[in-house]
């Protein structure tokens, strides 16, 4: 479980994160829904501490991580797999590479092991035989699968996923919500989704979080969202169309 | 006024972050993984790639030298000495810091370019996320290549340099090949030799820190990853000369002329 209290995250003078508290559930898919800007990578970059926290606490197996050195952070890392929005795979490595590079860096398996690992995991996303190209010989989609197997490659106890369908065509957006939800069944992993798209929300999410103006302005279940008469989720559901006429 | 000042904080402050930035890659030196797959890619990229181009500036360097020097001595009848005023020149200041001010173009550039795509692309980010120091990983391993690299570079672009002004000396001036080496030998110190393999060593940390501290703290997308390219360069020559001139004024101070 990762739970979160009184975090604050500012930029300047833009406040991002202002006083948030917040639980992921162990084993559940949490989507964080918000505007561009409010914050939602952010979020993801604090729990992994890519970035400095101003203020408030992070607790992950309810260890207090919050004043974790960057060398104990390592070991917490190690628990947890992300997808980057851009998927960031290594692009002077090939896609066998990519998916090897956690377990040869903190594993001591064999070679012939993590082959079989490596393609374990990318006949889970689809993608088995296509380990001797490079990331720039695949597409956006294809790109988004392999981080997906990446980030799956340690056997992670959490995933985070950064937009992970933005900028692909909807039938190849749904071929990464249909693994999305593989993931977080067949795995039983704690997923966070952090998203705008509501669609891949509706189809992922067990749980909803709503962000705006660096606090929660909703937190319950889809259908709870897909029901709720609070002005910001009635214009966020609805795109501004309702609302505005 | 204000403008003014504000860049002399900025600059103060990056002067801050860099030394900062020194300080981490020095702890990030010690301590497990070594990665040393890694430093032997980097010594191939950053050294025996650069091999030609180091050699073709040491061979014309030496040529022209020769050339130059050769023409002035013999107005003097003193054109036997042309290979001691080589040697000298080349293995005192023109092998170091040439050497370094190519290898600051071709590797601290790479370097910057490499890093900085890394980063404007949330691969190092990656790198973080998932356990691994990219100090460790990135940094360290490119500079201690660069650190063993720099002085093998300038002794090969020195003897090329040297094989360079035989060339002229021989076929246009009319020396010949023993009186030309015997005054090489003669002309040369020992403290010309150490000072011929610690200045590199300077310059080697400065262009590799250089280029990976400006590449590890680049934003603003593919052009930030250009301007931080041609920001390595400048700052690296730059320094380049400016440390040459320092460790030479520190060991004449020291009482030792090189």
């Amino acid at each position: 479980m990762i739970k979160i209290e009184n975090l604050c995250k500012r930029f300047g003078d833009k406040v991002v994160l202002d006083n948030l508290s917040l639980e992921f559930e162990r084993g559940k898919t949490t989507v964080v829904l918000g505007r561009s800007g409010t914050g939602k990578s952010v979020l993801l970059k604090l729990i992994l501490r890519l970035m400095d926290i101003d203020s408030g606490r992070i607790y992950v197996d309810n260890i207090d991580t919050t004043d974790f050195s960057e060398l104990q952070m390592m070991a917490v890392r190690k628990k947890m797999g992300m997808l980057f929005q851009g998927s960031a795979l290594f692009d002077s490595m090939s896609v066998f590479e990519n998916v090897a590079y956690m377990l040869r860096e903190h594993t001591s398996l064999s070679e012939s092991e993590i082959k079989e690992r490596v393609e374990e995991k990318l006949r889970f996303v689809e993608m088995l035989g296509t380990q001797d190209l490079m990331p720039s010989e695949l597409s956006g989609g294809m790109q988004k699968r392999i981080a997906l197997a990446r980030a799956m490659a340690n056997n992670p106890d959490y995933i985070f996923f950064d937009e992970p369908t933005t900028g692909l065509d909807p039938i190849t957006a749904q071929t990464i919500n249909e693994l999305i939800k593989r993931v977080q069944v067949q795995t039983h992993t704690t997923v966070i989704v952090v998203t705008h798209d509501l669609d891949s929300a509706n189809f992922v999410g067990q749980k909803f979080v709503l962000l705006k103006d660096g606090g929660i302005s909703f937190e319950g279940t889809p259908s709870e969202f897909n029901n709720s008469n609070i002005e910001f989720v009635k214009l966020f559901r609805t795109g501004g169309k309702v609302i505005n006429g | 006024m204000i403008n003014f000042n504000e860049k002399i904080q900025k600059v103060l402050i990056d002067v801050y972050e860099y030394f900062l930035f020194l300080l981490n890659a020095t702890r990030a030196v010690f301590g497990r993984p070594l990665y040393t797959k890694e430093v032997i890619e980097q010594l191939y990229q950053t050294g025996y790639r650069s091999i030609s181009i180091v050699s073709l500036t040491g061979f014309f360097t030496g040529m022209v030298l020769a050339f130059q020097t050769g023409n002035e001595l013999s107005r003097f009848g003193a054109k036997a000495y042309i290979g001691g005023v080589v040697a000298v020149s080349l293995v005192r200041e023109l092998g170091p810091v040439l050497t370094a001010l190519v290898v600051a173009g071709r590797v601290g550039a790479g370097i910057t370019a490499e890093l900085g795509s890394m980063k404007v692309t949330d691969q190092i980010d990656a790198m973080r996320a998932m356990a691994t120091d990219p100090y460790k990983k990135l940094v360290v391993t490119r500079m201690l290549a660069l650190l063993i690299m720099m002085p093998v570079l300038t002794v090969l672009s020195d003897v090329v340099g040297l094989i360079g002004g035989m060339v002229i000396a021989v076929t246009n001036l009319n020396v010949g090949f023993e009186l030309y080496k015997s005054t090489v030998m003669n002309a040369l110190l020992v403290e010309d030799l150490i000072s011929g393999l610690m200045k590199p060593v300077f310059f080697g940390m400065l262009v590799s820190s250089v280029g990976c501290f400006l590449g590890m703290n680049t934003s603003g997308g593919t052009k930030g990853v250009g301007s931080a390219t041609t920001m390595s360069v400048v700052i690296s020559s730059i320094f380049v000369l400016v440390l040459d001139f320092i460790l030479t004024k520190l060991t004449f101070l020291m009482g030792k002329p090189i």
